[in-house]
């Protein structure tokens, strides 16, 4: 009724409050609302915007009802400089200056014995070591152990290189696109191989699991490479995210075994490659140093087997070279890839011989 | 995953780790050859054949190729580095 009234006498609107408006009346058409009384109400429309003579009103037939009161319906005053609406038009803006406090994650650094018997009792893992220490070693006789006791484990890494090797191994993206984003896990325990290689996209994901009663082995060293663009929403993630996290903490309960014997390499090599990481001799000197001196103790001088590359450009160049020098005096088959094919880092041609190794991709 | 030729015949190709051949069109398409590869594809392997990291005056060569490269061999005897 209000607003009608205002704008039918065309009244300037300040401010609009749920039990008030603030407006300013035009000097030769008032709207007087103080005069308005309840038994005027459903005349009102008469008052304000009276009927042309010898017209009707579509609603004519249907009148409201008087209502016998003379009390007035609005009460109206002049504005005071305090009936001004106070508000804050800046960008909220936090006044507490005191940093929020961080409890520091603990870990429960545990033997193998001790690792063991906490899963197999139903507890999480995290085992951790540098390279060719033993973690899948450890983690896949832990999971043969649960399996005859009859515990679903499902076994899964980043990787095609690195699940082909675990038992019944699968890559994490084929496992959660399946039980997570397209079904639910089946498994009891989940065993997570190279996890520094896990990206913060199949981290969300996994981070759904940690609120069900599924359990963890986790295997992995941070000192390896980390995960190729990992971002999230555009943002990069910092290399050491995970290492850090509470995500880590929660999925392994804060269990941790630590594998430091070497049981891969010789001891030489063993103590040449553990000095590159933080807390060894060479972490402080730069790559290319710590690389000369390694050249200077490892001198194989024969044709290697494996060799390994940066680029895939020279993976293809490399790998054609050998190729051909193994070749030679043996029957082979010439297998030609032409057109498309050749493009990138797919498939080159090749020559192919009874007891040549191929790699499946 | 490596896979061994065993014997080829009429255009096919007998692996040792598979049942069945694969004809010359499915060799060229699942799988290349297995003397180089990529530092990056190779966390997870062990060697115990003669081993070599290339590129490492590279650009982009950092600590952690050299140490995923050097932890890859259980001999350092087999193990050399070129530029």
């Amino acid at each position: 009724m209000m607003l009608y009234a205002l704008k039918n006498t065309g009244c300037q609107i300040y401010e609009f409050k749920t039990d008030s408006i603030l407006y300013k009346p035009r000097k030769r058409k008032r709207p007087d609302l103080f005069r308005l009384s309840f038994k005027d109400l459903h005349t009102i429309r008469e008052m304000y915007e009276p009927a042309i003579k010898k017209t009707g009103r579509l609603d004519q037939c249907c009148e409201m009802v008087e209502i016998i009161s003379d009390d007035p319906v609005f009460r109206v005053e002049p504005a005071k400089a305090e009936d001004m609406m106070r508000s804050n038009g800046n960008m909220p803006q936090r006044k507490s200056t005191v940093a929020p406090e961080i409890t520091p994650l603990t870990y429960i650094e545990r033997t193998q014995v001790d690792g063991e018997l906490v899963v197999i009792q139903g507890g999480s893992l995290f085992v951790q070591g540098i390279a060719g220490t033993g973690k899948s070693l450890y983690c896949s006789k832990l999971v043969e152990r649960l399996r005859a006791a009859g515990v679903r484990v499902d076994a899964c890494a980043k990787t095609h290189t690195a699940s082909a090797r675990l038992p019944d191994g699968c890559t994490l993206d084929h496992w959660v696109q399946r039980h997570v984003l397209n079904g639910a896990p089946s498994c009891q325990v989940l065993y997570l191989d190279e996890i520094s290689q896990i990206d913060v996209g199949l981290l969300a994901l996994l981070a759904r699991l940690t609120y069900t009663p599924m359990r963890f082995i986790l295997a992995g060293d941070f000192n390896q490479f980390s995960p190729i663009g990992s971002c999230w929403k555009g943002t990069p993630i910092d290399d050491e995210a995970f290492q850090r996290s509470a995500l880590l903490h929660r999925m392994c309960d804060g269990n941790v075994v630590n594998l430091t014997e070497c049981r891969r390499a010789d001891n030489v090599l063993f103590e040449f490659y553990s000095s590159l990481i933080d807390g060894g001799r060479l972490f402080e000197i730069p790559v290319a140093r710590a690389a000369a001196e390694a050249w200077e103790i490892f001198k194989f001088e024969g044709t290697a087997r494996w060799n390994l590359v940066i680029s895939h450009a020279k993976r293809v160049q490399l790998d054609w070279t050998l190729n051909l020098l193994h070749s030679r005096g043996k029957e082979v088959t010439k297998l030609v890839i032409t057109g498309h094919d050749v493009r990138g880092n797919a498939a080159q041609t090749m020559l192919i011989w009874p007891g040549i190794q191929l790699l499946g991709h | 995953m490596l896979y061994t030729v065993k014997t080829i015949e009429d255009e096919q190709v007998w692996l040792v780790e598979l049942a069945k051949p694969l004809s010359f069109d499915q060799v060229k398409s699942c799988l290349r050859l297995s003397f180089a590869q990529t530092y990056a594809s190779i966390q997870g392997n062990e060697y115990d054949e003669p081993l070599r990291l290339h590129d490492c005056a590279h650009r982009f060569f950092s600590r952690k190729h050299l140490f995923v490269g050097l932890s890859r061999s259980k001999q350092g005897a087999f193990v050399s580095l070129v530029d």
